[in-house]
């Protein structure tokens, strides 16, 4: 269940990235430098995984009485799932904006 | 002192699997304070051009300078303080931030500078007044028309005051009241300490240069007459990415029409007999060519140019046009080579 979980976050974050990969590129055309857009698009992704963890954890925790049979959630469960969420983000976010800062901008507009 | 100084620059690089080179052996060279045009078809390296002089593109070789910086020498921090201080592009697709409003995308570069927030907001909001989207800066560029989107582009170009202003077909998309203003700014722009290099195939703009570089491959004398030549086994007629300026007709022997692919291969396109001729939409429309043509064996050509050739087919001369060996990935007619 946690692999499953961990790996719909980090496809998620990994494609949104490479999504984004013309909108990268401008801001390296503007001047913006690897490390900062590597820094800003990784907070994003972290913050983002995070809050739908925390979500995640609302939900279940709302729902947890009123389901027909006995959900027994353990107490470790909810802060573990948030630094899963959290760690795969980011290294699905930084995986995924390697490559993308790789490639020449001029390229990543669709060709000169 | 600014100049810009462009030698013996090539381009290369790959579309659907084949190898395009748009720039070939370009040499330029635009002094401080002048505003230069590039003047060309679409696919004449237009936009490669500005690419590699804005350093968003590596050329393959060749080398620009921008004043005391050698672009195509620089990596990492440098070619980042290159893109953040000495240049500021106009693209043709504007390229503006989707989820970013006007204002902010005008920021972008000020931010990337380190400039504080507030000096970078004020700044853009005083160009995007001056360009008079004073009233949309909350607007993101799917909110904004195509000349709107623009200004927004060039204000963006603009923000951190470079020494060299590029602009790809900056008046593409504008009504010809905004024409005009885009003009005067930008010949506004070029005065001493600042170039400005501007990408078009609008020729009203002709009056507005101090320099104008014809891209495209020039066309070929009219008065030339046809010429008879020969080549030996494997001899080059003309290579895939060179200038046009004439059409062959093969007379003896035979010549082989290929491709050169990215992953460093040849496609053999077709395999032309006497009777046949090739090349001709290169020169007829001023298109670089796009294969190589070589001789197989022993092989005599006439060479004509564009004009001649129109007369001879008109003249009801039995030729053939080549035939490709296998259907073009590339929507170009039926002949061997461009």
């Amino acid at each position: 269940m946690w692999l499953v979980a961990a790996g719909i976050i980090g496809s998620i974050v990994y494609l949104s990235v490479l999504e984004r990969l013309r909108e990268l590129a401008v801001l390296k055309a503007v001047g913006a430098s690897n490390r900062s857009l590597l820094g800003g698009f990784a907070i994003q992704a972290v913050l983002l995984s995070a809050a739908a963890a925390v979500l995640a954890v609302g939900i279940a925790t709302v729902l947890a009485p009123v389901f027909p049979f006995t959900v027994e959630i353990p107490a470790l469960a909810f802060p573990r799932l948030v630094a899963t969420a959290m760690l795969v983000g980011l290294v699905a976010s930084v995986v995924g904006l390697r490559r993308a800062v790789a490639v020449q901008p001029a390229l990543a507009f669709g060709g000169p | 002192m600014v100049d810009v100084d462009v030698r013996d620059l090539t381009v290369e690089y790959s579309s659907g699997g084949y190898v395009v080179r748009p720039i070939d052996h370009l040499d330029l060279r635009v002094a401080s304070g002048e505003l230069a045009l590039l003047l060309g078809a679409s696919g004449s390296g237009k936009t490669t051009l500005l690419s590699a002089l804005a350093a968003i593109l590596r050329p393959t070789a060749g080398t620009i300078r921008v004043g005391d910086l050698e672009v195509t020498g620089l990596r990492g921090a440098a070619l980042t303080g290159y893109r953040r201080h000495r240049v500021g592009v106009v693209f043709q697709t504007f390229n503006l931030v989707p989820s970013l409003n006007a204002l902010d995308n005008v920021q972008a570069p000020l931010w990337a500078a380190g400039i504080p927030a507030r000096r970078a907001r004020s700044r853009a909001e005083e160009l995007l007044e001056r360009i008079g989207l004073g009233k949309r800066l909350g607007h993101r560029p799917g909110d904004l028309s195509g000349g709107q989107q623009q200004r927004v582009a060039i204000a963006r170009a603009l923000a951190h005051d470079p020494p060299l202003v590029l602009a790809d077909e900056p008046t593409a998309h504008l009504d010809y009241i905004q024409v005009e203003g885009v003009l005067r700014l930008l010949r506004s722009l070029a005065e001493p300490g600042r170039i400005v290099v501007v990408a078009t195939h609008d020729e009203r703009l002709l009056p507005l240069a101090d320099q104008i570089a014809h891209l495209s491959p020039s066309p070929s004398a009219a008065s030339r007459p046809p010429e008879r030549l020969r080549y030996r086994p494997g001899q080059v007629v003309f290579e895939q990415g060179a200038g046009s300026d004439l059409v062959y007709t093969v007379e003896e022997g035979e010549v082989e029409i290929v491709r050169q692919r990215t992953d460093g291969g040849v496609e053999l396109l077709a395999l032309l007999g006497p009777g046949r001729y090739f090349g001709e939409l290169g020169p007829l429309f001023g298109l670089r060519r796009s294969a190589t043509a070589r001789a197989v064996g022993h092989a005599v050509l006439t060479g004509y140019t564009p004009g001649d050739f129109r007369e001879l087919v008109g003249s009801g001369v039995g030729l053939a046009p080549a035939r490709w060996a296998r259907t073009p990935p590339c929507p170009e007619g039926p002949d061997g080579a461009k």
